[in-house]
C-alpha cells in the first residue's frame, strides 16, 4: 500500500467522529443522507460511508432494514453493493461500503481527485453500448430482484445510485430502503416515482425501467418513451428493441400493468435477448479443434504419427431461471457455480464461461426440493428455464 | 401549452420561484436558447454556458421582471437578453478561450451581415413552443401509443417496424397515430396553417442538440438552480 494512503488526510472538520474510521470529504448526498470518502486507520483500506442522522422513530427502523441488508448483501447478490458494517453513534447511522471505481477507470483511492463512478457519469458521455445496456440490465434487475425476493423495496432506483466497481454495475444508496408492504410511504426521487405514489416492488420495477431507457437512449427520465436520435439504430436490433419493450412493460403508469417484481422483470429480460441476443464474450460459435502432425525420421525407421488433440471446449454464457421462485442456487455437475467475486449464482442470472457440453443442471433454493433438470448439452441451450410444480410451498 | 397556462407559468416564475415551475420553464426555454447561440457560432461548451448564463440572469431578476401577457413580449425580451449575451461572449477572447474555443467567429460575423438575428431567432422559438406541444402531448398518451406515433409519423418508420418494438398489433399503431397527431394539431392551432405540422416537428426535433448535452445542460442548471 501507497505511503500517501497512510500519511493522516486532511480531514473535513464537519465530520463526526465514526469508530475506525477517518472520514476524508463528502463524495455524495441523496436519501436524507451524506456519503463520504473515509479511511480505515487501522488497514489504510479507503471505504465509502453513508450517514443518516438520527431523527425521529424512523431511525431505528432504517437501522433494523439496513442490518438486514447487510446480512443479505453479503451472501445474495454480487450486484448489491456490499455492506462492511453496520452502525450507530449518538448522532449518527452509518454503515460502510465498498468506494465505487474512479470516474477514470481507475481504482478507487483516498485522493483529493476521487470521484466515483456513476451511471449517472456515465451516461453524461451519452448512450451506451447495446453489450453495456444489456449487461448493466441484467446486473441492475439482478440486485433489485434479489431485495424484493428477501422482502424489501428499494425505493431510490436511479442512475446516481448505481455504481460501478471493478466496471460491474452496483445498485446502492439504500437510504430508503425498507420492507415492502402496504403502507410504504412516498419517498424518492421525483422523476422516478410513478404516479400511483405506492412505492412497492412495482415503484422499483417503474424506476428500473426509466434507467434502461436512460442507458439505452442516453436522454433523461423524463423524456421516456421519445428514443432520440438513436431510434434508427433501436429499430434495426433486435436485442435493443426487446429492451425497449421491457421498459414499457416496467414503467407503465398503470400500476397493474407492470412487472410485480425486479425478478419477473429479469425473466422477461432474459426471454426478450433469447431469440437474437448479441454475440456475448467467450462465445465464438464453433468448436476449436487442433492437432498435430509430427513425422518422424530417426535411424531409418520412418514414423509418422498424427497427434490429434481433443478439442478443447469452447466456453459460452447460459441464463438460468427458475419460476415461481427466484434466488435459486445454481449447480452444474453437483458443484454451484460461483462468480469471478467469490458469490454464488442465484436465478435468474447468465453464467459466464461454462464448457459447451453436456452438463448436469440443477438448482437448489432453501426450503424447496431440488430441481433436477437433468442432462443438458451447453452447447445447444443457452437458456434454462425450470419450474416448481405448482402448489409447492415455501 | 395554452397562453394561459403560460402565463401561470411564468407568474409563478415571477412571484414563487417554485422549483417545478424552474424546470418548467427550462424545459422550454433551453432549447431555443441553444439553437440561436449555436446558429451564431458558438460551439456546443459555449452555448451551453449561454444557456445557464440566460437562466440564471432570468432568475435574479425575477423580482423587477413583470410579465405582459401581450403577445410576444417575453418572448422579445428573452431574445434581447440572448443575444446580448452571445454579443458580450463574441467580445472576449477570454470567455471563448474558457470556452475551450471551437467558436466559429467567422461564422458568427458573415451572420451578422445576412437576414436578421430576429428572425433566427423566431425560428429557434417557434421550435421550441413546437417540442413543448410535442411534449404535452408525451405525457397525455400511453407511452406505447406516443412511441407508435412518434417512430411513423417522425422517424418515419413502417407501422410494422413500429409494432414490433412497442408490442402493439398494427391495427392500434394506426389508431394510435391517427389520434395523436389529431391532438397535437389541435394544440397547435396556427402552427399548422399550413397543414405540415409533422414535417415542421421533424424540423424542430433535427434542431435539437445531442442528448449528452441535454443531461448536462438540465444537471448544470439544477444546480445552478440550488446554488443562486
Amino acid at each position: 500500500m501507497e505511503d500517501a494512503e497512510r500519511r493522516a488526510p486532511e480531514t473535513d472538520e464537519a465530520a463526526p467522529a465514526i469508530p475506525d474510521f477517518t472520514l476524508i470529504r463528502k463524495i455524495g448526498s441523496g436519501g436524507f443522507g451524506a456519503v463520504w470518502l473515509a479511511i480505515n486507520r487501522a488497514t489504510g483500506q479507503p471505504r465509502a460511508i453513508k450517514l443518516l442522522p438520527r431523527r425521529g422513530a424512523g431511525a431505528s427502523r432504517e437501522l433494523t432494514s439496513l442490518t438486514r441488508l447487510e446480512a443479505h448483501a453479503r451472501q445474495k447478490s454480487p450486484h448489491l453493493l456490499p455492506i462492511h458494517h453496520v452502525g450507530e453513534t449518538e448522532s449518527h447511522l452509518f454503515y460502510v461500503m465498498d468506494l465505487a471505481d474512479d470516474v477514470t477507470g481507475e481504482a478507487p483511492t483516498a485522493t483529493a481527485g476521487y470521484q466515483p463512478a456513476t451511471l449517472e457519469r456515465r451516461l453524461q458521455e451519452g448512450e451506451l453500448t447495446p453489450e453495456e445496456c444489456i449487461r448493466h440490465a441484467r446486473q441492475l434487475l439482478g440486485a433489485l430482484a434479489s431485495l424484493h425476493q428477501a422482502g424489501m423495496v428499494h425505493r431510490d432506483v436511479k442512475p446516481a445510485n448505481c455504481l460501478f466497481v471493478g466496471s460491474e454495475l452496483k445498485l446502492a444508496d439504500f437510504g430508503l430502503l425498507t420492507d415492502a408492504g402496504p403502507d410504504i410511504s412516498r419517498l424518492g426521487t421525483e422523476t422516478y416515482m410513478p404516479p400511483d405514489g405506492r412505492m412497492d416492488t412495482r415503484a422499483d420495477v417503474y424506476a428500473a425501467g426509466l434507467v434502461i431507457y436512460e442507458m439505452l437512449t442516453g436522454l433523461p427520465a423524463d423524456r421516456f418513451p421519445s428514443l432520440g436520435p438513436r431510434a434508427p439504430e433501436i429499430l434495426r436490433d433486435p436485442a435493443l428493441s426487446g429492451l425497449v419493450r421491457l421498459c414499457l412493460g416496467a414503467s407503465c403508469p398503470r400500476r397493474e400493468e407492470r412487472f410485480s417484481s425486479a425478478g419477473e422483470m429479469a425473466a422477461a429480460l432474459e426471454e426478450v435477448l433469447e431469440p437474437s441476443g448479441p454475440p456475448r464474450p467467450g462465445s465464438t460459435g464453433k468448436r476449436i479443434a487442433s492437432f498435430t502432425i509430427a513425422v518422424l525420421l530417426a535411424g531409418g525407421i520412418a514414423v509418422s504419427a498424427l497427434l490429434l488433440f481433443r478439442p478443447a471446449h469452447e466456453r459460452v454464457d447460459v441464463s438460468f431461471i427458475t419460476a415461481p421462485y427466484h434466488d435459486a442456487v445454481v449447480y452444474l455437475d453437483g458443484e454451484p457455480a460461483v462468480s469471478p467475486d467469490g458469490t454464488l449464482y442465484r436465478t435468474p442470472c447468465t453464467v459466464e464461461g461454462v464448457p459447451a457440453r453436456p452438463t448436469r443442471v440443477e438448482f437448489r433454493l432453501e426450503g424447496h426440493p431440488t430441481l433436477d433438470a437433468g442432462s443438458i448439452d451447453l452447447a445447444e441451450s443457452r437458456q434454462i428455464k425450470a419450474s416448481w410444480p405448482s402448489g409447492e410451498d415455501r | 401549452m395554452s397562453i394561459e397556462t403560460r402565463a401561470t407559468l411564468l407568474e409563478q416564475l415571477r412571484t414563487g420561484s417554485t422549483p417545478l415551475a424552474w424546470e418548467e420553464f427550462f424545459r422550454l426555454y433551453w432549447p431555443v436558447i441553444h439553437a440561436y447561440a449555436r446558429w451564431r457560432g458558438c460551439s456546443e461548451n459555449t452555448a451551453e454556458d449561454v444557456v445557464q448564463d440566460v437562466l440564471v440572469k432570468i432568475f435574479e431578476q425575477r423580482d423587477v421582471f413583470t410579465y405582459d401577457p401581450a403577445r410576444g413580449r417575453f418572448r422579445d425580451w428573452l431574445g434581447a437578453v440572448v443575444r446580448n449575451r452571445v454579443a458580450e461572449i463574441r467580445r472576449s477572447p477570454s470567455e471563448r478561450m474558457r470556452a475551450g474555443g471551437g467558436d466559429d467567429v467567422a461564422a458568427a460575423a458573415a451572420i451578422d451581415e445576412g437576414p436578421g438575428p430576429a428572425d433566427r431567432w423566431e425560428a429557434a422559438f417557434e421550435s421550441a413552443v413546437l417540442m413543448a406541444l410535442l411534449d404535452v402531448v408525451r405525457r397525455e398518451a400511453d407511452p406505447r401509443e406516443y412511441l407508435a406515433f412518434e417512430l411513423t409519423t417522425l422517424a418515419e418508420a413502417s407501422p410494422a417496424d413500429a409494432a414490433a418494438v412497442t408490442g402493439l398489433s398494427r391495427n392500434v399503431v394506426y389508431k394510435a397515430r391517427r389520434r395523436i397527431l389529431k391532438r397535437l394539431k389541435d394544440l397547435a392551432g396556427d402552427y399548422d396553417a399550413e397543414g405540415r405540422l409533422p414535417e415542421r416537428v421533424r424540423e424542430a426535433i433535427r434542431m435539437r442538440p445531442a442528448p449528452r448535452t441535454e443531461r448536462g445542460l438540465t444537471r448544470r442548471v439544477r444546480e445552478t438552480m440550488r446554488g443562486a
